[in-house]
């Protein structure tokens, strides 16, 4: 018992050892002084009866001795070392946080001062062990409030994120920075109404503006429409009289020849004339001749000079004819020169005509492929507004389930009813460009 | 009257007050009154017996020493009382302690078989006492159960310090017996009986007191009645 318990005594010897040690000691000096007495003393006598009693005595005097030191050692000693013992068992328990240890002693000695102490040490170490656990209550019961606020908060912030904007979190907290942290997801949350509600507002405005960009876009492409249409009566007119020109053109191509060809024709008219001249000089010779003969024959040659003289005039009838259809001709053929200039320069006036018209083609053809350009353009627009058109759809939605969950917002719903108009009518843009096409060749 | 008488007479004055003062706290003290009991039949039993051996009665001769029967008498019955003290304060079993009891009325017997004998059988029989005490010496000390350390320290405490006592008196009588005319001679009766009276007083008077001024740590024993003692040690076997 209690001798696995090493004491932290010096010379590694426990006190009983120590003890047991010392009272040995004490009896060996004992027994040898007595030894060494008796010794001297038994030298002495010979009488063995007093020998005997002497013998008898000395060895008494030793067991005396022994037995009074067991007794020493007993009361005393091991006494002393099992109390220790006992007080370092209590200090143990006490270290092990057995704080019920009982250390009250009814020993007014060294050891019910100590036990004394060991018990006021105690109830000081229990005095400071219960203010440690009053503050770590304390401590806990701060805890939880926490816990039970940020779980209050927690739930506040859940029913906001799930669209519960009205959700306001109570900030009646000991703990003023949880107070703040409260007031801080209120002023969030309220942030986040006002927010919704100017979206709400934005939103509005985006549809009337969307539905404003739609009518402009459809007006735009019945604009454009119209542009192609006039841009085609253009060309088609200024075709027709590309080849009303080519007409004229060839017309006035069959006219020169024509007047060529007169020139020709007076050309031989001339010839022919000049040919009845000669006739009408050799007849006039031929007359003269004639009368020369008749002048030889006498009378008979008389009718024959009248002949002659008939036919003289008749020649110079012909011949001042002739002159003067050739002076005919001369003014006539001026004024088919004349002519002729006059259709050359029509016809090189047709050609610049003709050129400008032609221009006017490409012009319009510039004309019909800006039109294609803007009708491309209106279908980009209008798949844009369309797309936009649903973004608003969507952003009107969310806001839309949001309110939902606010309740009965009039304003919330009028503003979902526009966003609602707003995407039908992006669709009614996208569709026109495609349900009437601009005309394009 | 011769100084034997004397001596006897001083053993008894020293029992009858251990007597009455073990009394007293059997009359003050209820709660542990089995242990006063087992304390006062001890003392009480001793200072009879030191009374009988001072009128002299149960003197007889063998082989021409003188052997007090009453001095048997008294150890046969008062060293049992000592260690049903002992086995009820470390909360041993009632069979250990029977046990125990045993070995001590055979070693106590030996002693008187010894003392009664002469020649080899003196020896024969102070063998079979003395093998006979190692097995109890044993079993008060690391034969011990652990029932002991269940008790509360302070009880724990006055055992250990009556076990150390009893033990190492009692080894002493041993030493005594063979060194008194029982034995080799070497010490008169006078100083034997002188020794054995010191030794008596102390194994059972100073027993006893100290086991009273550690009375308050009886206290710490959950029920001390004897019988529930008894039965506590048995429902821990």
């Amino acid at each position: 018992m209690g001798t696995s318990n090493p004491t932290p005594s010096g010379g590694g010897l426990r006190f009983s050892q120590r003890l047991v040690l010392a009272l040995s000691g004490a009896g060996l000096a004992i027994a040898a002084f007595g030894v060494l007495s008796y010794v001297r003393v038994i030298a002495t006598i010979d009488d063995p009866a007093v020998r005997s009693a002497v013998t008898s005595s000395f060895l008494g005097l030793i067991l005396t001795a022994a037995i009074s030191l067991v007794l020493v050692a007993v009361t005393v000693g091991s006494n002393t070392a099992i109390t220790l013992e006992l007080l370092a068992q209590k200090a143990r328990r006490i270290e092990n946080g057995d704080m019920d240890v009982d250390l009250s002693t009814t020993r007014s000695d060294e050891f019910g001062t100590l036990a004394n102490a060991l018990a006021s040490m105690r109830d000081s170490l229990q005095d400071r062990i219960d203010t440690i656990e009053a503050n770590r209550r304390e401590i806990e019961a701060r805890n939880e409030a926490i816990e039970h606020t940020a779980e209050h908060y927690r739930e506040v912030l859940a029913g906001v994120t799930s669209g519960d904007l009205s959700r306001r979190a109570n900030t009646d907290s000991e703990i003023d920075a949880l107070s703040d942290i409260g007031e801080a997801i209120n002023l969030t949350a309220a942030t986040l109404e006002d927010a919704t509600e100017n979206i709400s507002t934005q939103m509005e405005q985006l549809s009337a503006n969307a539905e404003e960009v739609a009518a402009s876009t459809q007006e735009l492409g019945a604009t454009s429409e119209r542009a192609a249409t006039v841009g085609q009566d253009g060309r088609s007119a200024a075709r027709e009289a590309i080849a009303e020109m080519d007409e004229v053109e060839s017309e006035t191509d069959a006219v020169v020849r024509r007047i060529e060809a007169l020139e020709d024709e007076m050309e031989d008219i001339n010839d022919i004339l000049q040919l009845i001249g000669q006739v009408a000089q050799k007849t006039n010779i031929l007359a003269v001749n004639a009368r020369i003969e008749s002048s030889r024959g006498g009378d008979s040659g008389e009718g024959y000079s009248v002949v002659a003289e008939e036919i003289r005039e008749l020649a110079e009838e012909t011949k001042a004819a002739a002159e003067e259809v050739e002076g005919r001709l001369t003014s006539l053929r001026e004024q088919i020169e004349d002519t002729g200039v006059d259709v050359r320069e029509t016809q090189q006036r047709v050609d610049r005509a003709s050129e400008a018209v032609e221009r006017t083609v490409a012009a319009l053809d510039d004309v019909a492929s800006l039109a294609d350009d803007v009708d491309e353009n209106v279908k980009n627009i209008g798949q844009a507004t369309d797309d936009q058109a649903q973004s608003v759809q969507e952003v009107a939605d969310q806001v839309d389930s949001l309110m939902e969950i606010d309740g009965d917002d009039p304003g919330v719903e009028q503003a979902t009813g526009v966003v609602g108009g707003t995407g039908e009518a992006s669709e009614a843009t996208f569709d026109a460009p495609n349900q009437e096409p601009v005309t394009r060749n | 009257m011769d100084v034997i008488t004397i001596y006897y007479l001083v053993g008894l004055a020293g029992m009858t007050i251990g007597t009455l003062a073990f009394s007293r706290a059997f009359l003050n003290d209820a709660r542990n009154r089995t242990y006063h009991a087992l304390l006062v039949g001890i003392a009480g039993i001793a200072a009879v017996m030191y009374a009988l051996m001072a009128v002299g009665v149960g003197r007889i001769t063998v082989d021409g020493v003188p052997v007090e029967l009453a001095r048997y008498a008294q150890w046969l019955l008062a060293t049992p009382l000592i260690v049903v003290y002992l086995g009820l304060l470390a909360g041993l079993t009632r069979r250990y302690i029977a046990t125990l009891v045993g070995l001590d009325v055979l070693v106590m017997a030996s002693g008187l078989a010894a003392a009664l004998s002469d020649g080899l059988a003196t020896w024969a029989f102070f063998g079979v006492g003395s093998v006979a005490y190692l097995p109890l010496i044993y079993g008060l000390t690391i034969g011990l159960t652990d029932s002991v350390a269940t008790r509360p320290s302070p009880v724990v405490g006055l055992f250990r310090k009556l076990r150390n006592l009893t033990i190492i008196i009692w080894t002493f009588y041993p030493i005594l017996w063979v060194l008194a005319p029982t034995g080799v001679g070497l010490i008169s009766r006078e100083v034997e009986i002188l020794l054995i009276t010191y030794a008596d007083v102390i194994a059972k008077v100073v027993f006893g007191f100290i086991a009273l001024r550690s009375q308050a740590s009886l206290a710490r024993l959950p029920n001390l009645d004897a019988v529930s003692a008894l039965e506590f040690g048995n429902s821990e076997g």
